[in-house]
């Protein structure tokens, strides 16, 4: 009997694991749009608590009883428990994105990523630190500085990271594209001779050109997002805003490549006779 | 008498009478041939096989309906159509030129590198009064 009753454990030990454990771990938490989509479930729920906060913290400034104090601890400890939860969903969001976001390099996307799930993990974690029954409002005042701490000399510099990495990685992926179609076009003025091929070689250098100003812009940025992690490191929105306004100085750029590559491939077509 | 055998003696003793479980499942299975199901499934001898059936068949089950439900959620791939959702039958693709390579790029562009909707959402961390 004790060896059936074993076999019976070992099929469902075996099926949970492959189904709530394994399973979860290739499809959902690589999937960003059911990632996102739990953000922004969280986020409404949070503004959802936070209101009701907000509402039970007038009525009990306004009154002064025990009654609206007890109502406002209890608002207070459900508006702690969704903020922490709000922050896991988000940050979970902002790893998946980054994870399927083509054009990472190196060890760069690896680090961050590794270094969210720690924060997820905290943010978790962080929240069996509140007791329901037994924190006094004043307890959970406390206990919510430690969450303020944290989320300034830490979680907000990884998210900044994390938002500049995404940029950035969209930002090499499109140059690596608009190179690859370059070679392409490049390679069909080859076979060119005279007129033709000055005129090519002209259109070409200028777009060298261009490609040199958004790679010397891309080693800029490199060197922006680097600051999240040296000693320079300062407000971690502005080292961000710094980034995506680099970024965005580099899109004239591309925009004008892309132009040029059109009017050399039109050239060639016209001349090959396509 | 029978206090002075060891436990390890009693062991091997019982394990030469009682069969294995593997021996009654195997016994069991062959009763079925020359009985009727119901008749088989309603014999207290044989609770364990149909205990053991019923649990497959219904992690079988679970598993079968995990997967549709996995497959129906699941947006189709990039390039990729589903028989359910192409009204006409796929042919060959059309090779991408270099031409819509550039426009579907430059359209790329155009939506720029930042996604604002991933800003940290608005969190009120000064709850104290």
């Amino acid at each position: 009997m004790r060896s059936f009753a074993a076999l019976i454990t070992l099929t469902f030990v075996s099926f949970y694991l492959f189904f709530f454990v394994a399973l979860p771990a290739n499809s959902q938490d690589l999937n960003f749009q059911s990632a996102f989509e739990n953000y922004l479930g969280a986020r409404d729920s949070y503004n959802r608590e936070y209101s009701e906060f907000q509402k039970a913290r007038d009525f009990y400034l306004a009154t002064k009883t025990l009654v609206q104090k007890e109502n406002v601890r209890r608002e207070t400890y459900e508006m702690l428990i969704s903020r922490d939860d709000l922050m896991s969903a988000y940050l979970t969001a902002i790893w998946s994105r980054l994870y399927q976001t083509p054009g990472g390099g190196g060890n760069e996307k690896s680090d961050i990523l590794s270094d969210l799930v720690g924060e997820i993990d905290w943010y978790k974690n962080h929240k069996s630190i509140y007791n329901q029954d037994l924190d006094t409002l004043e307890t959970l005042f406390d206990k919510s500085k430690g969450a303020k701490k944290h989320h300034e000399e830490t979680t907000s510099f990884y998210i900044y990271e994390t938002l500049a990495t995404i940029a950035f990685s969209k930002y090499r992926d499109t140059k690596t594209k608009f190179e690859n179609i370059y070679q392409e076009v490049k390679s069909k003025t080859e076979g060119a001779e005279g007129n033709k091929k000055a005129l090519y070689d002209r259109w070409i250098a200028d777009i060298d050109r261009k490609f040199q100003e958004v790679t010397d812009i891309e080693v800029e940025i490199k060197e922006i997002i680097e600051e999240f992690r040296s000693d320079k490191r300062r407000n971690p929105d502005e080292t961000y805003r710094r980034a995506i306004a680099k970024a965005n100085e580099a899109k004239d750029a591309i925009v004008m490549i892309g132009g040029f590559l059109s009017e050399l491939l039109v050239a060639v077509n016209s001349s090959n006779g396509q | 008498m029978a206090s002075n055998i060891s436990f390890n003696e009693k062991e091997s003793l019982m394990s030469q009478t009682k069969p294995s479980l593997v021996d009654v499942l195997k016994s069991r299975l062959k009763s079925l041939k020359g009985e009727d199901l119901r008749k088989f499934a309603t014999d207290p001898k044989n609770r364990k096989v149909v205990i053991l059936a019923v649990v497959f068949l219904v992690m079988i089950l679970l598993m079968l309906i995990l997967v549709m439900a996995r497959s129906i959620r699941k947006p189709p791939e990039r390039g990729k159509e589903t028989q359910f959702n192409s009204p006409t039958p796929i042919t060959t693709p059309m090779p991408e030129t270099l031409e819509s390579r550039l426009k579907s790029l430059r359209d790329e562009l155009n939506l720029g590198f930042e996604d604002r909707s991933l800003l940290p959402p608005q969190i009120e961390f000064d709850i104290e009064f």
